[in-house]
């Protein structure tokens, strides 16, 4: 059977699909291009609203290199992304950005912003404190006045942004989430039409790129995969899994797992499933309706007020998969916190868990292969027993 | 002077009332678990407890706990049981040592009483905020959150609104909650107090400055405790009065605190409080005295007993932890200035992120605008699995050496 972005694929796609061996080779081209870019770090900042200035943002992952130039300001018990984040900057990769943006979510993305901005930053840096409560009027409020500072900061270097632009721009990123649920969708369909890996690349590429140009890339996958006629032979089909876990940038794991016979039919990745999952609030005033669209999305554990855990496993239990994989970076307070109680609700579902703890830069596949396959030998025998 | 004589003026006197206070202060809260009347409530400490003691219920501070459970070293225990349950032994130890206590009602006073409500503040730190959250879901009790946001450059006045509107939603849970009534003046009156104990708290500190410094930063770590639990009330007020009074005297007949006081340094983060004695005297012997810290000045917030609840939300909202890195290291500047010290010892904690992270860049900045040098040492405030002592003393002995010239 084959798997991955089968047959006829189009120069546009294996584009999209090439990036991945350089993440930011499309915004250097951009960059190259005359536009101008925007870093930034976590969810929470409001994407739209930098388009809407005419700049392109572009979400910083981290990568796989050995890196060490952030020991001089990061102690080791912080989590890999922000290092390799912290330390890409001190080497100039980020030549293509004007700036950063950092969203208000953890302790460390909090004093990640300081240092970065310290030793590594550019004239524009902004920092968006995003309420951590996503409930209440007075956090509306509030998220609605932060905006509105963010947005002259925006103006005072890119110009005066319409209201119209940020209508327009908030059509384009809500029409770019419904495409990569689509995509969410067609995988819940048919499994065997995307590999995992290629799915959440598909949805990470949007960060990386020109978010229009994006959803066109999309609309030609989504047509393509659409077209393609795939039938598992008996035996072939993949344990269909579930991800928990904030960026899932690890593209050699997922490789690994589909190899080992799982596949994540659904998850709560950030940069994946998580972001598909849009809130489109009513008619509204422009930058109310941006506001209510950041805190109505579903929401990340740095956030409080709604109810989380309960969502996730509701949205495990409707994605029909037989297991779950918790993918945590190693030190990511967040995360870690929730991981007993979600394991706990999960083990009451009977639906098996692991958790993988990873750091950039000292990833061991094996480990890791040892864990998904026990984790897929549980299933198996689960299922023999019913 | 004799050894004894000089023991007995190390030793201060007022240790035992405040080790009576906090007692009875535990022991109440205790029997108030299971009582009606007297709800009791889990709160973060940098939280405005003076709603809770306006309205006669009891705060209990987790984190007091755990530094106790740290100085009894029983933190290490307790931590395992909440790891076995599938807590990351890299989330803060306080934490981990709770909830242990929670679920075992291990520790130096069997566990804290249950919570019949949670309250909770960001100002220290987003891991409170899930902390409470698994807390809110062990105990099945509500949790109120007063979300401060994080000030990188000035406090805007939409984000004291903000805070200043939760006060006032808190006021609403409270009354909901406890079926009674706000009443504006007994709020005005625990404000008052609060302002008189933290304007106490803050005067012994700043005894501080004399030389020979009459108390080191421990001492300050002991006697915290009150104005972080008792916040508020008269009889933290009457401690501190009597405290004051003793270490005034000590200044007047010039006491040290260390037997010859040659180095005057400042501790940064959290203590290491199962090691307190031990680093107390490895400094002592070699006559530097940590005459101030970041940590306990954190608690001398400014209140305005004309307008409480605006000036408290701009207080709760620029505290230490809540401050960007450049802000933090003025603050570190005007102590480093006042408190006249040749150096600074930083404790980097790896349970605590918004405390640690950063604090090289701050040493930077220390070393280069005011020339002073800096020592970072690597622990963890209650979970001594991480902590090498012999390492820690060495480089601590190193590094005085460095001061003689
Ligand atoms: S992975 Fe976790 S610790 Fe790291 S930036 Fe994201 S939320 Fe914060
Ligand atoms: S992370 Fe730091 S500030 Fe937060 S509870 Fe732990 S020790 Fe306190």
């Amino acid at each position: 059977m084959k798997t991955g972005v089968p047959g006829k694929m189009c120069d546009t796609l294996s584009t999209l699909f090439d990036m991945r061996q350089d993440p930011y080779s499309g915004a250097r081209s951009l960059h190259a291009a005359g536009r101008s870019i925007l870093g930034y770090s976590c969810s929470y900042v409001p994407e739209e609203l930098i388009y809407a200035a005419g700049v392109v943002p572009v979400r910083i992952l981290g990568d796989n290199k050995q890196r060490v130039a952030w020991g001089g300001h990061l102690q080791n018990y912080c989590c890999s992304l922000s290092r390799s984040t912290l330390d890409m900057a001190l080497n100039k990769e980020f030549d293509f950005v004007d700036g950063f943006v950092f969203g208000h979510t953890c302790d460390t993305m909090q004093r990640l912003s300081d240092i970065l901005r310290i030793n590594a930053g550019f004239e524009f840096h902004a920092d968006l404190v995003a309420p951590s409560r996503l409930n209440g009027e007075a956090a509306f409020g509030y998220m609605l006045e932060e905006l509105g500072e963010f947005r002259s900061k925006l103006e005072a270097r890119y110009g005066p942004i319409s209201d119209e632009r940020i209508v327009e721009s908030m059509a384009v990123y809500h029409e770019n989430r419904k495409l990569v649920r689509k995509l969410y969708e067609l995988k819940k369909r048919s499994p065997g039409k995307i590999t995992s890996t290629d799915l959440i690349w598909a949805a990470t590429a949007g960060y990386l790129m020109d978010r229009a140009g994006h959803t066109r890339l999309l609309r030609a996958l989504l047509d393509e995969l659409e077209s393609l006629s795939v039938t598992p032979e008996p035996g072939d089909e993949k344990i269909p899994l579930f991800g928990i876990g904030s960026v899932m940038d690890q593209w050699e794991f997922l490789d690994m797992m589909e190899t080992a016979g799982g596949t994540f039919i659904n998850d709560d990745f950030c940069n994946g499933g998580r972001y598909a999952e849009d809130f489109v609030p009513g008619p509204d005033e422009p930058m109310a309706a941006l506001a209510r669209s950041l805190m109505g999305r579903a929401s990340c554990p740095c956030k409080h007020g709604g109810d989380r855990s309960t969502a996730l496993i509701d949205k495990v239990k409707y994605s029909g998969a037989a297991g779950v994989v918790f993918f945590l970076l190693k030190y990511c307070d967040p995360h870690s916190f929730e991981y007993p109680h979600l394991k706990y609700l999960l083990g009451e579902l009977g639906v098996p868990s692991i958790l993988v703890e990873i750091e950039h830069g000292a990833v061991s596949m094996e480990s890791m292969r040892t864990r998904i396959e026990a984790l897929l030998e549980t299933i198996k025998g689960l299922k023999q027993a019913r | 002077m004799g050894e004894e004589e000089k023991e007995l003026h190390k030793k201060i006197l007022a240790t035992d009332a405040m080790k009576q206070l906090m007692a009875t202060y535990y022991m109440e809260a205790k029997a108030a678990e299971g009582d009606d009347k007297k709800p009791v409530c889990w709160i973060t400490s940098g939280a405005p407890v003076e709603f809770l003691v306006a309205m006669d219920i009891i705060p209990v501070y987790p984190e007091n706990h755990g530094a106790l459970c740290g100085a009894a070293r029983m933190a290490v225990d307790l931590a395992e049981i909440a790891e076995g349950a599938g807590f990351s032994r890299d989330l803060c130890s306080y934490a981990r040592l709770d909830i242990g206590s929670a679920m075992s009602r291990g520790g130096p006073i069997g566990g804290l009483p249950r919570p019949d409500f949670l309250l909770c503040c960001n100002n220290i730190c987003g891991t409170v905020v899930k902390w409470y959250e698994e807390l809110a879901v062990y105990f099945n009790v509500p949790m109120f959150l007063i979300d401060t946001p994080f000030v990188h450059e000035s406090s805007r006045r939409y984000a004291i609104d903000y805070v200043a509107a939760q006060f006032r939603e808190l006021i609403e849970f409270l009354e909901e909650f406890t079926a009674g009534s706000y009443d504006a003046e007994r709020f005005r009156e625990v404000a008052l107090l609060s302002k008189e104990g933290i304007g106490l708290w803050s005067d012994i500190l700043r005894l501080s400055e004399n030389r020979p410094s009459p108390i080191t930063c421990f001492d300050a770590f002991i006697h915290m405790a009150p104005i972080v639990t008792l916040r508020g009330t008269a009889r933290v007020i009457d401690y501190y009065r009597a405290l004051k009074a003793e270490i005034e005297q000590r200044v007047e007949k010039g006491i040290s605190a260390v037997p010859e006081e040659r180095y005057r340094l400042l501790w940064d983060n959290i203590p290491i409080w199962y090691e307190l004695r031990n680093l107390g005297h490895l400094f002592a012997e070699q006559g530097a005295c940590l005459v101030a810290d970041t940590y306990t000045t954190a608690w001398a917030v400014e209140i305005e007993v004309d307008d409480p609840v605006n000036s408290m939300a701009r207080a709760y909202s620029s505290i230490y932890l809540n401050i960007s890195i450049d802000l933090m290291f003025k603050k570190v500047k005007a102590l480093i200035e006042r408190y006249s010290v040749d150096g600074v010892v930083m404790h980097s904690n790896r349970s605590c992120k918004p405390y640690s992270l950063g604090q090289y860049d701050i040493a930077r900045m220390i070393l280069s605008e005011t020339g002073k040098p800096v020592l970072v040492i690597e622990a963890d405030m209650t979970d001594s699995r991480v902590f090498s002592s012999s390492q820690v003393h060495d480089r601590i002995l190193a590094f005085i050496e460095t001061l003689h010239s």
